[in-house]
């Protein structure tokens, strides 16, 4: 029997992992010297993308009040421990990152906050999937699924800050210096999604058509490739930013898409109660 | 200390009193369980067919995997008893323990929201005056309540009536320990590996 899918969860992993992934093209911006004008008001969206997130993860627990407790428990590390600390990590780390733009202090201590923006913003991604590597299922017992989660993650956040950087005015020129990280980000999503596609099986996959070869498959792998290629060979800059918005919907499309085919994928072990429930022969019934 | 249940299953007739005081006891609201008994088979090929009941509740793990997912520390094993708990008063309800149980023998109590499982009746037996009322009711005396690491402990003697063919855990690939023990004599039926 598998899971429902647990909606607050997938839109916390979705939100905050996409708030991750742009903290670290921001930093990206700034290591490189790139679309200056884009990266305060990139912080600032990365970090409400990362408290909203965060936000929804506490519908998921059956009295949002209770993350209380589970603040004050941080030190048992378990799955939501690392993920309240990244999130609260990258938000901190954003909030004195923005500060410092605004102040426009010396580059060296820019140049820190960006490494660190980066860090804590893939980590973020990684750690929002990292909570269900989870023994007794059999789909989820595998590093492929945070890695499917951080690298899906990227794109998002690659063609977000293409697009606030086009709507902050930044240059052509600057633009393009983006285009190998755009890349890099798509290649390793591709990769990872495909990897853990792969690992879930067609079987299993093919549970849910529109999630799986629709959302992940389609939209994730196909059509973020295709639009990555039309955005590289694109020459004209009215086109870009329809372009780069278009690549950001399937990116979120395929995210979101992975996510859901996790709980899809969310056999147990063994379940006692639904066997009992459905009048199953464990032995010879397919359930 | 390792408190747990033994359940003789050539005695065990599938009758299902377990799961009906347990509800009693527990306050158990309708679809709420903290055991089952699931049917095994039939299987095997006429005239030799074969099944066997098989209940199931938590395993009281001595390396429970719903205890080392828990972000409040809300679930634990006692270290006196051996036996897995829940403290309601942790517990904020995020259903990761029930995510982690290999053997799907938790869920969310309606009323509570919180994490629930068998207890082995611990309001009953946390003093060692008293079994589970699953063993105390068992009509046909198939289940057996005590400390697996004392040998003058019922569970421990009725182990020790059979051989170890006939002694039996549930599928633990992921080393989480079942303490749980099954009797199933070849002579009645075959024990079989059960996994989805």
């Amino acid at each position: 029997m598998n899971l429902d899918i647990q909606w607050p969860l997938v839109l916390f992993s979705l939100i905050a992992g996409a708030g991750g992934a742009l903290a670290c093209f921001v930093g990206i911006s700034e290591l490189i010297g790139k679309a200056r004008q884009a990266r305060f008001i990139g912080i600032i969206v990365a970090i409400i993308l990362t408290a909203v997130g965060g936000a929804f993860s506490l519908l998921h627990l059956q009295v949002p009040q209770n993350v209380m407790a589970a603040i004050t428990n941080l030190g048992s590390f378990s799955g939501i421990s690392l993920e309240l600390m990244m999130v609260g990590l990258t938000i901190v780390i954003g909030i004195i990152y923005a500060i410092l733009i605004k102040r426009d202090v010396a580059a060296v201590a820019l140049k820190v906050f960006a490494v660190l923006s980066i860090l804590s913003g893939l980590v973020l991604t990684f750690i929002c999937g990292h909570g269900y590597v989870i023994e007794s299922r059999a789909f989820w017992d595998t590093e492929l699924l945070p890695l499917a989660y951080m690298g899906s993650s990227l794109p998002i956040g690659a063609f977000l800050f293409l697009a606030i950087a086009k709507g902050m005015k930044a240059s052509t020129e600057d633009l393009r210096g983006f285009r190998i990280y755009t890349i890099a980000a798509v290649v390793i999503s591709v990769a990872f999604l495909a990897a853990y596609l792969i690992f879930v099986g067609a079987d299993v996959a093919g549970r849910n058509i529109l999630v799986s070869w629709i959302g992940v498959l389609v939209c994730g792998i196909v059509a973020v490739i295709v639009f990555l290629i039309v955005y590289l060979l694109n020459t004209n800059t009215k086109s870009f930013m329809p372009i780069v918005c278009i690549a950001l919907a399937f990116a979120i499309i395929g995210a979101g898409s992975v996510r859901v085919m996790m709980w899809v994928a969310s056999d147990p072990y063994f379940n006692a109660w639904y066997i009992e429930a459905n009048d199953i022969n464990i032995l010879t019934d397919d359930y | 200390m390792r408190r747990t249940l033994v359940i003789n299953l050539d005695r065990c007739s599938g009758c299902d009193s377990c799961v009906t005081v347990c509800k009693y006891e527990n306050g158990l609201q309708l679809g709420e369980y903290y055991n089952r008994v699931v049917a095994v088979g039939p299987y095997g090929d006429f005239p030799r067919v074969s099944m066997y009941w098989l209940p199931i509740q938590c395993q009281q793990c001595e390396n429970p995997q719903c205890v080392h997912v828990c972000p409040t520390g809300a679930s634990y094993r006692d270290e006196k008893t051996g036996v897995v708990l829940v403290n309601a008063d942790k517990c904020i309800g995020c259903s990761y323990c029930i995510y982690a149980c290999p053997y799907g023998v938790r869920s969310l109590n309606k009323e509570t929201n919180v994490a629930q499982k068998c207890t082995l009746c611990s309001q009953l037996t946390a003093d060692g005056s008293d079994v589970p009322v699953c063993v105390h009711n068992c009509p046909t005396g198939a289940r057996f309540f005590g400390d697996l690491d004392d040998p003058d402990s019922e569970a421990s003697q009725e182990l020790a009536r059979y051989d170890d063919d006939c002694i039996h855990s549930l599928s633990d690939p992921k080393n989480a320990g079942p303490t749980c023990k099954y009797i199933l004599s070849p002579k009645y039926a075959e024990w079989k590996e059960i996994h989805q």
